[in-house]
């Protein structure tokens, strides 16, 4: 796997590399000082994995996954920061905590090895275009203290609220800096569907289809959020949907 | 309920239990009567405020603090002097309500039979007082225990800094190999500034030279950790060796700097300690870092202004108004921390 390490200090980066270069499965790609530095490497580069410091000067390591469009998979590492832990409540694949524990490490890699077998034979069902977000996507959302990586499929629907996007998926809806049609373009329109100014639903999440005044749609996911499709948006649903 | 209600609701509903089940009994035998009711309300209205008193003694005196042996022998003697007045009382009561019969009441039989059954009833209410007021201290006793453990735990940890000590151990590692003599050193001065603060809350105030190796030791470690981007500049009177100073002090004040300073630039900054004699002979010491002092947020405000109050308070422990914290931006990049000691009296060790 190819992997990049994110920290602001040289001695952590260096200590690092060489517990690393004791596996052959790891290769490291770059190292980052800061977020900006990070952001640029991983997308030009893609790295599988990256190592992540939570504390660094200026924009933490949390800022960095939310100025992400495509989110690598990610290991935190932190001296000591029990708050930073216990916010990462959902979908951590893992953190280490430094000085850190070559076993813990060992551990560490194991489960990346187990998760990027699994995400590559999802790839290969389901086929699409590079550069969309696919439903077996994960996005990194963080909402006051509390910080999720959240599988695109399982969030059913996406609502702009002012300068903000509001996901929905299981009993949370957190809100991310974005615009639904910044967003509306980034995913994949085999999964999702733009049902209106304010909407993005999730085509796999729809339940049932009702018609509406003035040849609207209204669309029930499952769970029960209903949701209205605008003239000009149905007749494509209806494309899309039938035969 | 709190422990005074509870006490006159046992206290009210217990005597009164007492008469009505006394009552019962004798009314198999006699019947009840209005004679006999009166009799048995003024017996339990008697028990009543005996044993009231009996309270008010045990509280007034402080018999809880006394030794176990020697509150059982102030409960007996007690108790024997209220059974007796108990005993003449209910000829009293019954004198009053005229079924008074002098052959039998005053035989010896009947007379100790008296005293042993009110003793049983005073036993009684002794030991379900008692037993009720150890049980309820106990348990605040252990509430307040762990209370205070846990502020205890809280501080050590807060003067350990486990941040920085874990960052520290990491650099470390790296250095093992990179430099095994400075890492070496480096063990050295964590250990140095481990016991120092493990001993130091034992004093008020230590030489100031101690306070200063220890913030040598620790912004060394901290240079091992931000390299080029961490710049410490010394400026130190030598006057300033003769002061007493309060432990940790400059330390907080320096990790402070660190924290909320250095290891927020992306380039890093400077910290400079400079500490000289005032006219008046007070000692000023200035920690000026790199950075610059934000609004607080609801949130952050907690963190940062604890260790400055906490300071503050201190200072204002140690030395009344004689000492004074001050901490300011100091143009657009730097903050500026100055606390000034005033010239020691002896007696602060």
């Amino acid at each position: 796997m190819r992997a990049l390490i994110v920290d602001d200090e040289r001695l952590a980066r260096k200590e690092l590399m060489s517990l690393l270069s004791n596996h052959d499965n790891v290769e490291v790609i770059g190292e980052a000082l800061n977020v900006d530095d990070a952001k640029e490497k991983i997308e030009q580069q893609q790295p599988d994995v990256i190592f992540l410091d939570i504390q660094m000067p200026e924009k933490t390591g949390f800022d960095l996954l939310e100025e992400l469009d495509h989110v690598p998979l990610v290991v935190f590492i932190t001296a000591y920061d029990e708050f930073a832990i216990q916010a990462f409540q959902v979908n951590a694949l893992d953190y280490l905590l430094k000085p850190i524990e070559p076993e813990r490490l060992a551990e560490t890699l194991k489960k990346l090895e187990k998760k990027l077998e699994e995400m590559k034979n999802e790839k290969e069902e389901v086929e699409s275009s590079p550069d969309k977000l696919t439903l077996n996507d994960q996005v990194f959302v963080k909402d006051g203290d509390r910080c999720w990586f959240v599988k695109l499929a399982s969030v059913r629907l996406f609502e702009s609220d002012g300068n903000y996007i509001k996901v929905y998926f299981d009993n949370n809806k957190p809100m991310i800096h974005k615009s639904l049609n910044a967003l509306d373009e980034r995913l994949d329109e085999k999964s999702f569907f733009r049902a209106s100014r304010k909407h993005i639903i999730n085509l796999s999440w729809v339940e049932s289809i009702e018609p509406w005044f003035n040849g609207g749609l209204v669309v029930t996911l499952k769970g029960g959020d209903r949701i209205e499709v605008s003239r000009r948006q149905a007749a494509r649903f209806k494309d899309l949907m039938s035969l | 309920m709190d422990k005074n209600k509870l006490y006159w609701f046992l206290q009210i509903t217990g005597w009164l239990a007492y008469a009505l089940v006394s009552l019962f009994f004798a009314s198999l035998t006699r019947g009840v009567t209005p004679i006999l009711i009166g009799a048995y309300l003024s017996l339990a209205t008697f028990y009543f405020l005996s044993t009231h008193v009996l309270r008010f003694i045990i509280k007034s005196k402080g018999w809880f603090d006394f030794p176990i042996e020697k509150l059982l022998i102030h409960i007996f003697i007690a108790i024997s002097v209220l059974s007796v007045i108990n005993t003449g009382v209910q000829m009293l009561i019954k004198i009053i309500f005229d079924i008074f019969d002098a052959s039998e009441e005053l035989a010896i039989g009947v007379l100790l039979a008296n005293v042993i059954g009110n003793y049983i009833f005073y036993t009684l209410w002794s030991m379900i007082y008692f037993l009720y007021y150890f049980l309820s201290n106990y348990n605040s006793t252990l509430k307040y225990q762990a209370k205070i453990n846990e502020i205890k735990l809280i501080q050590l940890r807060n003067q350990l800094n486990p941040h920085f000590i874990f960052n520290a151990l990491n650099s470390v590692r790296a250095l093992v190999d990179e430099d095994p003599r400075k890492a070496k050193s480096a063990i050295t001065q964590l250990s140095n500034i481990l016991r120092y603060a493990l001993i130091v809350d034992k004093h008020k105030t230590i030489p100031f030279g101690e306070e200063l190796n220890t913030v040598k030791d620790y912004l060394e470690l901290e240079t091992i950790r931000f390299e080029e981007r961490l710049k410490v500049v010394y400026e130190i009177e030598d006057a300033a060796y003769q002061y007493r100073i309060p432990p940790m002090m400059l330390q907080t004040i320096v990790e402070n700097a660190i924290k909320h300073g250095i290891s927020n630039l992306m380039k890093g900054g400077i910290i400079l300690i400079k500490c000289n004699i005032g006219i008046l002979e007070d000692l000023y010491i200035w920690v000026k870092n790199s950075g610059q002092l934000r609004e607080k947020k609801e949130n952050s405000s907690k963190v940062g202004g604890h260790g400055i109050s906490n300071t503050i308070e201190r200072l204002k422990l140690i030395y009344n108004d004689r000492a004074s914290f001050k901490i300011f931006n100091h143009g657009e990049e730097f903050v500026v921390t100055e606390i000034k000691i005033p010239k020691q009296s002896s007696n602060l060790e």
